[in-house]
């Protein structure tokens, strides 16, 4: 982590270091909302009828009212910790699940290995949002399984990441020598290749967190995973796209178009520039090679 | 790097047995998948109020009680001769279903793909060439924030702006009742009011093509840009590129022939590998505007479970995926003739 | 670079140009009626078909004994030129009308009519067990039949009028007898149009029957383009894509497009409802008063006002209020407004309170009845919540699924909705509280008082006796509570101002035969 650190300094001042400052505050903007949404909105955001129905913005509802009078600038609030809580379920998930099998692959080889690359490439080289529905649909609502299915869409990439990594560190001449000494091969592992192969961890958590938030914008417009009336973006907008044809009478429904994308357009941005910038920083010669 | 050229034909057929694997992994999945989800197919299949008795000769007859690897091996064997199976809910063969939709998708996502390609060359061209100025900038915000915005979010501001507001698109369907589609040839309706020599008939199709395939066109142009114009900004760099500038052959060619010719190889490659985000996009673009495809009919038919039209149709899209994975490289072997086996 | 340009430019102006291409003035002369609507249709099989949409297809590509004179709810013959009964009203003796073709060819004779019948009652679909009455249909005579039946029915003759009795060419549906073998996209009746393309979801095509024995329709060729939400099907006819949208539009559209001057809107009665059901034989509402809690704590003036911007009219039976025998138990028992504390009270008789609150999970199915679904859903929601006891989890799941769940029985509490399919308020009852229409509902209700009451009902003559029967049958429904009746909602069509004829009916059957435009002879 040092050595992370010591880069950053060095590199602050250029368009890598600006995007990552800029990326840094847009995500823990969002992360300070999440957390204090309950104290930023002032309605309950699954409560109808706190407003009239279709309401302009105005001084109390900032953002205006939706159909059933719930008010947007609260759902939009509590969004953000929708969004935050499956993306981090979601990224635990395919973290526990893609690193360890990514590491004892790329150690063990043989067979296992190309087994499990055949088939975290072909889960890869699928579409993304089509195998998410699926899962979704199987599953059933709710946000643990919506998070299970955005998260089966990303364990392929911490796999292939972790193992490409672990099989160059397994050359190295320490860890050759932890082997001469004995060491079994869970404490190599364990002690030798696992922090050498975390440093590219957090550049794809980054990226992935990007992915996930538009993956799962995309579940809840289709109906899978969340339904109302919890508050998420992605969920607003389907509603609000119901009332498209009334907008010429009631243009606020611009506004309840609007901002959900926004708010998720803003952050997908902050987790990408994030990334982007962190990676040019860290891993310059990896730059091509990645999606 | 010890690469024997061999011929093409050997190629191809390595790259097919080797795209094999990942259909079938998929299938499997599919298979697994949709056999632990709850729900009983006969019965489904038959209606609600049919007699036990009735429902359990169903099962028997399709096979629904033996042991889960026979049901397997019957499952391959099926696919493999094209044989879907039953629609629960339409009561039809899966294949048919499939074939009125798969020609719709096709169209949007051919027509998606020229226009990002056309964008993306756009973008990363035109920003490769002014490195370090305020288009550059831009271009590489195109990246971001093409990727950024959710289709289906800029498709339902298109619809609202250019279809509610100014009125001179339509927001949804692939083609209006009152006229008669052109007959089938292709199942692409472009082509096919072509052949059939009406030009009222090919316009109105542009009409209601044009809006979705630019969404989706725009989604996915963001990373071609991006690819074009690093690959481009490290050709300009290169050594004959120079030579050329130091001959006085003018700036716009030296980036056009040159830099992009080879800056291909590896976009080629990209396009491969966004074909499948394409697919996944447009199962968006195809839901907010009403596009009769395969991919929003796959949304439809996973809300109502009907799991042997799902089943067919992730299978057709894993073979296309498959199929646009071969095809790619067989046309980076033929660009360029290092890449054989 | 001047190639690029110039491609560019062709490329911009082919769409410009087609951005400014009219939809309409193509198609030659040939008198076409396009209707749009957000319907789907499942299985477009007699014997199978039971939603809303296929019904109505069926309504006018087959055609049953008998029929109702446009715009009532008036039965007339139809392919039965007439009827007699027996005295003990066991049998029925049909008289078949003679000349009328199949769309294939095939003659009309009582044969068809037979096999017609049989097919329905033995494949076990969906509807088949609306011709339970029926014992035998047994040819009497080329162009006779005689229909026994197992008990007494008095709506029995309006039964036959529902698609489930169409009659069928037994040349096109020879292969199709055995139960699980439909053909769910085509259908070869007997009627004014003649089904050339079914396209599931996007698009029917239906074609002039130029053989048909009755009044020729207006318009040569029928297209039903079907839409996946309303706001597309009201832009639809806005732009002039389509000439007539029926089904589904949301409160608001409806109001914009009864404002607008440009189309010719209209609203009216209908017969179909919406309740929300719950299946007694599942915890907690096995349990007598927690359904009668959920009676008290619905407000339907609520909703009425949140969801539906007063255009739906609450009602407190099961027989819709404007049909003969309607008793508004719901009001008389648990009153208009809702109770709070009555709710209350009948949750702590179950052990529930403030401290020890009932969980449940409320299902809705989010389009099969429009889009204000969900809406309806989080009001009721809230609704059930302001009793401070249940706390309920929203669940929503598509309508193919949604059926095979109720039928199964997974569902505790749900919603749904009822269309007669034929006119007795018989068919308001039978479906749903005897024991095998309850298990169809999802309800599960069995209640041998309630059954003897339903039998009495069917076998008494007079209208008279039939409406004090049904009362006792409305008073047992509001004390048993299965069924929480919610509004009637009321139909809803808009066309263009060029279009005539499209009738709101009584059975809300939408005939397209009767729809014609200005100009057209």
């Amino acid at each position: 982590m040092r050595r992370i650190w010591a880069r950053l300094k060095g590199e602050l001042f250029t368009i890598s270091g600006l995007r990552i400052v800029i990326g840094l505050i847009i995500v823990l903007f969002y992360l300070l909302v999440a957390v204090l949404a309950p104290a930023l909105s002032p309605f309950d955001p699954e409560k109808l009828g706190v407003g009239e129905m279709l309401q302009t913005p105005d001084s109390t509802y900032h953002f205006g009212t939706t159909y059933l009078g719930y008010d947007l600038y609260s759902r939009t609030i509590y969004g953000t910790r929708t969004a935050l809580e499956i993306v981090l379920m979601a990224t635990l998930i395919a973290v526990l699940i893609g690193v360890p099998l990514g590491l004892v692959s790329g150690y063990l080889g043989g067979w296992l290995d190309r087994i499990l690359v055949l088939v975290m490439d072909s889960v890869y080289s699928f579409p993304d949002l089509i195998l998410a529905i699926v899962i979704a649909a199987v599953l059933g609502s709710g946000l643990l399984n919506a998070a299970v299915a955005v998260s089966v869409v990303y364990i392929p990439q911490y796999f292939r990441v972790t193992r490409n990594h672990t099989l160059s560190v397994r050359e190295e001449t320490f860890v050759e020598a932890a082997r001469a000494l004995g060491a079994s091969k869970l404490d190599i592992i364990r002690r030798y290749i696992f922090p050498n192969v975390s440093q590219s961890i957090p550049v794809i958590l980054t990226v992935n967190s990007a992915d996930a938030i538009l993956t799962l914008a995309g579940l809840s417009f289709l109906g899978f995973g969340i339904t109302p009336p919890k508050p998420f973006w992605g969920l607003d907008i389907s509603e609000a796209w119901r009332y498209m044809t009334m907008t010429k009478d009631y243009p606020q429904i611009w506004w309840w178009t609007a901002i959900p994308g926004f708010a998720i357009v803003i952050l997908i941005v902050g987790f990408t520039l994030l990334g982007e910038g962190l990676n040019d920083i860290l891993n310059p010669q990896l730059r091509e090679s990645q999606r | 790097m010890g690469r024997k050229s061999g011929s093409l034909l050997n190629y191809i057929i390595v790259r097919l047995l080797l795209t094999l694997p990942m259909v079938f992994i998929l299938l499997t999945l599919v298979f697994v998948l949709l056999r632990v989800a709850p729900g009983d197919p006969a019965s489904a299949m038959l209606g609600g109020h049919a007699s036990v008795q009735v429902i359990e000769e169903l099962r028997q007859q399709m096979g629904l009680d033996d042991p889960i690897l026979v049901q397997y091996g019957r499952y391959l064997g099926e696919v493999c001769r094209g044989d879907f199976g039953i629609s629960f809910r339409f009561k039809v063969p899966v294949w048919d279903l499939i074939r009125n939709r798969l020609s719709a998708t096709l169209e949007l996502v051919i027509f998606a793909f020229i226009i990002a390609v056309a964008i993306g060359l756009a973008v990363g061209v035109f920003s490769a060439n002014r490195r370090g100025k305020i288009w550059d900038f831009l271009g590489d915000s195109y990246g971001i924030l093409s990727y950024a915005f959710p289709i289906f979010w800029i498709g339902i501001m298109a619809q609202l702006f250019f279809g509610v507001y100014l009125g001179w698109l339509p927001t949804s369907g692939r083609f209006p009742g009152v006229i008669v589609p052109p007959v089938t040839h292709t199942g692409l309706l472009l082509i096919d009011s072509l052949l059939e020599g009406r030009l009222d008939k090919f316009l109105v199709t542009l009409k209601y093509l044009i809006l979705p395939s630019l969404i989706l066109g725009i989604a996915i142009s963001g990373v071609f840009a991006r690819m074009v114009r690093t690959n481009m900004l490290q050709t300009l760099k290169a050594d004959y590129v120079v030579a050329a500038r130091a001959r006085g052959v003018k700036e716009r060619w030296v980036s056009l022939r040159h830099g992009l010719r080879n800056a291909m190889v590896p976009v080629v490659t990209m396009l491969g590998l966004q074909f499948a985000v394409l697919l996944g996009g447009a199962v968006l673009t195809e839901t907010t505007f009403n596009w009769p495809g395969l991919a929003s009919f796959l949304v439809q038919r996973l809300l109502e479970r009907d799991y042997p039209s799902v089943q067919g149709i992730v299978t057709v899209f894993a073979l296309m995926v498959a199929g646009v994975s071969i095809l790619i490289d067989i046309i980076n072997a033929l660009i360029d003739p290092r890449i054989r086996y | 670079m001047k190639l690029r340009t110039s491609i560019i430019v062709l490329a911009l102006a082919a769409m410009l140009a087609a951005m400014f291409v009219p939809g309409c003035k193509l198609g030659g002369g040939e008198k076409v009626l396009v209707i749009g609507t957000t319907d789907t249709a499942a299985t477009l099989d007699p014997a199978d078909c039971y939603d809303y949409f296929a019904s109505n297809i069926l309504y006018n590509t087959a055609e049953c004994l008998i029929s109702y004179a446009p715009g009532t709810a008036d039965i007339i013959p139809s392919l039965a030129t007439g009827w007699t009964a027996s005295d003990d009203k066991m049998s029925y003796t049909f008289t078949i009308r003679q000349g009328v073709k199949f769309q294939d060819g095939t003659d009309l004779d009582a044969n068809a009519v037979k096999f017609s019948l049989d097919r329905a009652m033995t494949m076990g679909g969906n509807p088949g067990f609306l011709l339970d009455p029926i014992k035998d249909v047994v040819v009497t005579g080329d162009f006779e039949v005689r229909i026994d039946l197992n008990y007494a029915c008095a709506p029995f003759v309006s039964m036959l009028g529902y698609t489930v009795g169409s009659i069928i060419s037994p040349t096109a549906y020879a292969d199709y007898v055995e139960p699980g073998t439909w053909l769910p996209n085509q259908v070869v009746g007997t009627g004014p149009y003649t089904l050339t393309e079914f396209v599931e979801g996007d698009h029917i095509t239906l074609v002039r029957n130029e053989t048909y024995w009755g009044t020729p329709p207006f318009a040569e060729r029928v297209v039903l383009k079907q839409y996946s939400n309303s706001s597309a099907l009201k832009m639809a006819l806005e732009k002039g894509e389509i000439d007539v949208a029926y089904r589904t539009f949301a409160p608001l559209e409806e109001e914009s497009l009864l404002a607008n001057g440009k189309l010719v809107a209209e609203r009216g009665q209908s017969p179909g409802i919406r309740f929300i059901v719950m299946n007694v034989t599942k915890a907690p509402f096995d349990n007598i008063n927690v359904r009668k809690a959920m009676a008290y704590a619905v407000d339907r003036a609520a909703i009425n006002d949140t969801v539906f911007q007063g255009s739906v009219t609450p009602f407190y039976s099961l027989i819709p209020d404007g049909m003969w025998s309607y008793k508004p138990v719901f009001k008389d028992i648990y009153g208009e407004a809702p109770d709070l504390e009555q709710a209350k009270a009948e949750l702590a008789l179950a052990g529930y309170s403030e401290t020890n609150p009932l969980p449940i999970q409320f299902w809705y199915t989010p389009t099969h009845y429009g889009d204000t679904e969900a809406n309806l859903a989080q009001v009721l929601k809230s609704q059930l919540e302001a009793t401070g006891v249940f706390q309920v989890e929203l669940m929503n799941s598509e309508w193919g699924r949604y059926v095979d769940d109720l039928m199964a029985g997974s569902m505790g509490v749900f919603m749904l909705g009822w269309y007669p399919d034929y006119l007795d308020p018989d068919d308001y009852v039978t479906p749903f509280l005897t024991e095998a229409g309850a298990i169809s509902m999802g309800a599960f209700y069995d209640d041998a008082a309630m059954t003897a009451l339903i039998q009495e009902e069917l076998a008494e003559t007079t209208v008279a006796d039939r409406t004090e029967t049904f009362g006792l049958i409305q008073d047992q429904l509001a004390l048993d509570v299965p069924y929480v009746p919610l509004f009637q909602k009321p139909q809803f069509v808009a066309t263009r101002k060029n279009v005539k004829g499209a009738l709101l009916e009584p059975l809300m059957i939408l005939r397209y035969y009767l729809i014609t435009k200005d100009g057209w002879k």
